[in-house]
């Protein structure tokens, strides 16, 4: 396990030198969480590549894959393109797919999920820390936080980990994909199925992330703070995911880290990014809910 | 553990009507439930019937009867009188929680919380569906009215594997006056009653039927986070399962257990959707 963080402008750039320094920041981060980057060809080329000058354009990818010992029979490629998102010129845009192969050329094959688009509506002039966490089965980031002005408009939030059994040990059924920002700011999964093409279901996408929290009271109960976790969907509601849990938004203080004790009993390490949203999962049904915020994992 | 399907009137009007459909939900919880020896029990052959909306004319003290109660005792109070709806001859039912009791009809370790359900309609033909066991008990009671019906839902929490644990009870209530209402009593944790039901729904599908399955939604509470699902109640959506055809459903720990559903769509049980219509299933075994 590993944690990494990056320093950079807020999702802006102008120049050629500004797109490469946030965009290989990325990429060094995610790998030195202990993912592989593939050797497919046409990869990016942080000291070649121009920053794109129009609105949804890419200007490359690259491919990372898992590292477990279920790779080799359940395997994961993650594709990302970095570009320039759909609001406004300037303005970082990633594109995530997931997929159960690739060939060679920086195509997935297999079972592959929605592409998906995650991208910044907002900018600040100040330089931001992005949060990063992985292992060799599974990889989280929240990029730009710590915004109170911007918050959602400005985060980029992804993760990706296999599914669990109700010991919290990996599966290799499924791969659970995560993502928020200000293009689906009540956030959207994705539970891609591993297997073969003969029992794949179409994967389902859902508008907002599978998770209850009561509409008030919050989860302090003396002498703990209890968190509510994230599920995904696919015809039935799946174990928690680890890389994210939701929290009452007054429990949690910006920039805390703590530990929290999953369904299966281990306790990992999370940390607050500074995100509040006031509607992140499918619990709202009558009003406002309770405001929430995200943990993520940190260790 | 066994189901049951009893004929019962919603009618408060007579002494007699009053006692006869407390006697039969006696007689239930007593198949499986210890009736404490509480003083101030109601008296099922003196009792008179409510005058007012709202009264409470007696009340029962349950306990359950499995390996935990020596240690995590689980106490079910159950007070009888009339709705708190538009007429007194009109049944009402509250419902508390407790971890011990202090001889007198008063719940101890208590979260406090006393819900009540109320019919706001009489009913002839009504029926107590449901099941029970010694660690649990799920009646919809007067059921075959949506103005009538009323359901009480007790069971433990539980882990991974399904099996009873004791963190805590938990309890889910449903009735026209008090819609759907769910509450946790944690020993030692003060919890508070919610006013729906923890589960989450994708709002986008009108179905969940896939291939020759069809998936159901396993209802939460919460107490200390989000509980474990109850083994009693599951969601799903109107049109996947016909109301009566009983139904197995398999749970994430592997154990198929027999469900009734009981139609009835209503449009917000839970917090965790925005679907339009929800139903649900009880357990029947």
């Amino acid at each position: 396990m590993a944690t990494a963080t990056t320093s950079t402008s807020t999702a802006y750039f102008t120049t050629d030198a500004g797109f490469r320094t946030m965009g290989s920041a990325i990429g060094t981060a995610i790998t030195s969480v202990n993912l592989i980057k593939t050797s497919d060809t046409g990869q990016i080329n942080w000291t070649t590549v121009l920053h794109p000058t129009t609105q949804s354009t890419v200007s490359g990818y690259e491919v990372y894959r898992f590292n477990d010992y279920l790779q080799s029979t359940s395997p994961v490629y993650i594709k990302i393109e970095y570009g320039c998102g759909s609001y406004a010129v300037g303005y970082m845009g990633l594109w995530i797919t997931v997929g159960t192969g690739t060939d060679g050329a920086g195509n997935l094959t297999g079972n592959i999920s929605q592409r998906v688009a995650i991208a910044s509506s907002a900018i600040d002039t100040n330089t931001r820390t992005s949060y990063f966490s992985g292992d060799v089965n599974r990889l989280c980031f929240v990029l730009w936080p710590q915004n109170p002005a911007n918050m959602s408009s400005q985060w980029l939030v992804f993760g990706i980990e296999r599914s669990h059994n109700a010991s919290g040990v990996d599966t290799g059924t499924a791969a659970h994909i995560f993502w928020s920002s200000a293009t689906s700011p009540f956030g959207s999964c994705q539970y891609l199925l591993l297997g073969t093409t003969t029992n794949f279901i179409t994967p389902y996408v859902s508008q907002g992330w599978y998770c209850s929290i009561p509409p008030s009271g919050g989860g302090s109960l003396s002498p703990n703070l209890y968190s509510y976790p994230i599920k995904s969907y696919n015809m039935y509601e799946t174990l928690p995911i680890f890389n994210f849990v939701h929290f009452a938004g007054t429990d949690f203080a910006t920039g805390s880290t703590f530990s929290i004790t999953g369904y299966d009993s281990v306790s990992r390490t999370y940390y607050v990014p500074g995100m509040v949203n006031t509607n992140a999962g499918y619990f709202a049904f009558t009003g406002a809910p309770l405001t929430t915020a995200l943990l993520m994992r940190y260790e | 553990m066994s189901a049951f399907s009893i004929s019962i009137n919603s009618d408060c009007s007579t002494d007699a009507n009053f006692r006869a459909w407390i006697t039969v939900i006696t007689n239930i919880m007593a198949t499986a439930w210890v009736q404490t020896s509480d003083t101030g029990q109601i008296n099922l052959l003196t009792v008179t019937h409510p005058l007012s909306i709202g009264n409470v004319q007696g009340y029962q003290i349950w306990r359950m009867n499995d390996s935990l109660q020596s240690t995590t005792p689980c106490y079910l109070k159950l007070e009888y009188g009339a709705s708190t709806s538009s007429s007194a001859t009109y049944p009402g039912i509250w419902v508390s929680v407790g971890t011990g009791t202090d001889g007198a009809g008063n719940l101890t370790g208590s979260n406090g919380i006393r819900i009540g359900l109320s019919s706001s309609a009489g009913n002839t033909g009504g029926t107590i569906k449901g099941s029970i066991d010694i660690n649990r008990v799920c009646m919809y009671v007067f059921y075959g009215n949506v103005n009538t019906q009323m359901l009480i839902c007790v069971e433990r929490t539980h882990n991974t594997s399904g099996s009873d644990t004791s963190t805590g009870i938990m309890c889910f209530l449903n009735s026209y006056v008090s819609n759907t209402t769910s509450f946790s009593c944690i020993p030692s944790v003060v919890t508070t009653s919610q006013a729906a039901w923890n589960f989450a729904m994708p709002a986008s599908l009108t179905s969940n039927a896939w291939g020759t399955n069809i998936y159901t939604f396993p209802i939460r509470t919460w107490g200390q986070g989000e509980t474990s699902p109850s083994n009693q109640l599951f969601v799903h959506y109107p049109s996947d399962i016909t109301a009566l055809n009983l139904i197995p459903i398999t749970t994430w720990e592997g154990t198929t257990r027999t469900f009734l559903p009981v139609g009835s769509p209503y449009a917000a049980l839970g917090y965790g959707t925005t679907v339009a219509q929800q139903a649900f299933a009880i357990r029947y075994e």
